[in-house]
């Protein structure tokens, strides 16, 4: 009962103007009436409408943190680097010609054919294995592998110190990665060959 | 014009309708209206109205992820404007290619969209790390690492798909060299390589295949992916921030 009749900001609008005046007229000596103050003993009554078991949807880390408006200092950093890298690939493309070679032809095939520079790691490895193999374990694994991460490291921690071995074991694939791909497109010449990059360089971005 | 004049003008501008009907707050100069500019603009509000201040710093986010997304959306418009010089028939491919280096103003479109390409793999990259190596792939961020990994690949889907676009030599060989080691996955066989060059081997059907997938195939995927990643980032509490 009291909980309906309770006056509040919303529902005042479209009510009879009577409770807001009336209130403070009741207000001394009589003490509060149905509709009193918060916190005042025996004159609030609550009801349990609902006892909610779940876990909230946003599961957020709500640490007290020092923060600062995105206007200005987000936005100052995002529009230094966009400019930054705007100029930057500006002033490239002015002085480095994007590769063309003479029109496609698929009756000649050139000395060296590899594939795109992202894909010079996965080339390399494909050429220490059978072929079906390696692609049969090579890109799901790699890549499902990438995915699966937030599911084997179940640990809460963040900071490096606290999972040494997830840090190490995914800079190892980083760093292989990095070193196959560099292989593949710097010391693989013609038919996949051995080249020093001193002794001819086939790389072509 | 005299000071007084100017002041009217701009006092009369900014209470005209048209005015009051594109800015809701003054100048953002106090901390109210540069809540409010935040919070009143669809691409700001990308961004939440206060950021962890830790969380932003530079040596902590290293900016990739943003400079990802900036060379996402500088891709967007440089290949726009390709479009325009670019045909993708292969009698007429390569030469417009070369049209586009001899006679267009400004030719430097394909270098932008080139170089941008390549550094985009290599900021999404970087990026990839940073997440790692921070960590900010833990509860409850797991499905935003999953959505990133598909990034990751369909960025590179789009560097791969465009390489074969200007149909000279380096460009065939390339997608030839790569098609042949996609096919090497499981379940791959003649169908889907004939489902991927659209016919037996590199010709007019590939072209045609990669360019639609190229210019809006992978861009609609990516930035449908990219609505669910940054969507995600605000609702799992923001950039994750240092330990």
């Amino acid at each position: 009962m009291t909980i309906e009749k309770r006056p509040n900001a919303t529902a005042d609008k479209n009510a009879p103007t009577q409770a807001p005046s009336e209130a403070p007229l009741a207000a001394p000596g009589a003490g509060p009436k149905l509709p009193g103050p918060p916190g005042v003993p025996g004159t609030e009554r609550f009801r349990l409408l609902a006892y909610v078991k779940q876990e909230s949807m946003v599961r957020v880390d709500k640490r007290p943190d020092e923060t600062v408006l995105t206007w200005p200092h987000l936005l100052r950093a995002e529009f230094v680097m966009l400019m930054l890298m705007t100029a930057l690939l500006v002033v490239v493309s002015a002085f480095i010609r994007a590769p063309l070679e003479e029109m496609a032809n698929p009756v000649i095939t050139p000395h060296v054919a590899k594939a795109p520079w992202y894909f010079l790691g996965l080339q390399e490895l494909l050429s220490y294995f059978n072929a079906t193999v390696a692609g049969v374990l090579v890109i799901p694994v790699y890549l499902g592998g990438l995915m699966l991460i937030p599911f084997i490291d179940r640990t809460p921690y963040r900071a490096a110190r606290d999972r040494k071995l997830m840090w190490v074991f995914f800079l190892c694939l980083m760093i292989g990665g990095l070193i196959i791909t560099f292989i593949g497109s710097f010391f693989r010449g013609p038919s996949w060959q051995w080249v020093w990059p001193w002794e001819g360089l086939f790389f072509t971005l | 014009m005299s000071d007084g004049s100017g002041n009217r003008m701009t006092r009369w501008l900014k209470e005209s309708t048209v005015w009051r009907s594109l800015f809701r707050h003054g100048v953002p100069r106090d901390r109210r209206t540069r809540v409010m500019a935040v919070m009143s603009n669809v691409f700001l509000h990308l961004h939440p109205v206060a950021v962890r201040k830790s969380g932003i710093r530079l040596s902590f986010t290293w900016c990739m992820g943003g400079l990802t997304f900036f060379l996402f959306l500088a891709e967007v418009v440089s290949g726009v404007l390709l479009m325009f010089y670019y045909r993708p028939v292969i009698e007429y491919a390569y030469q417009d290619i070369q049209d586009l280096r001899a006679h267009v103003t400004l030719g430097i479109l394909r270098e932008i969209h080139r170089w941008g390409a390549h550094a985009m793999i290599i900021s999404i990259w970087l990026h990839m790390m940073r997440v790692f190596l921070t960590g900010s792939y833990k509860p409850p961020r797991e499905f935003n690492w999953i959505v990133g990994v598909f990034l990751l690949v369909l960025t590179m889907l789009l560097s791969f798909t465009g390489y074969l676009l200007p149909w000279d030599q380096l460009a065939i060989w390339a997608i030839t060299v790569g098609t042949q080691m996609a096919l090497y996955a499981p379940l791959a066989g003649p169908e889907s390589s004939f489902l991927i060059l659209g016919g037996i081997e590199i010709g007019q059907g590939t072209l045609l295949r990669f360019y639609v997938a190229h210019v809006v195939l992978f861009p609609l995927v990516t930035a449908i992916l990219l609505i669910v990643h940054f969507w995600r980032i605000r609702k799992d509490g923001g950039i994750s921030g240092p330990v």
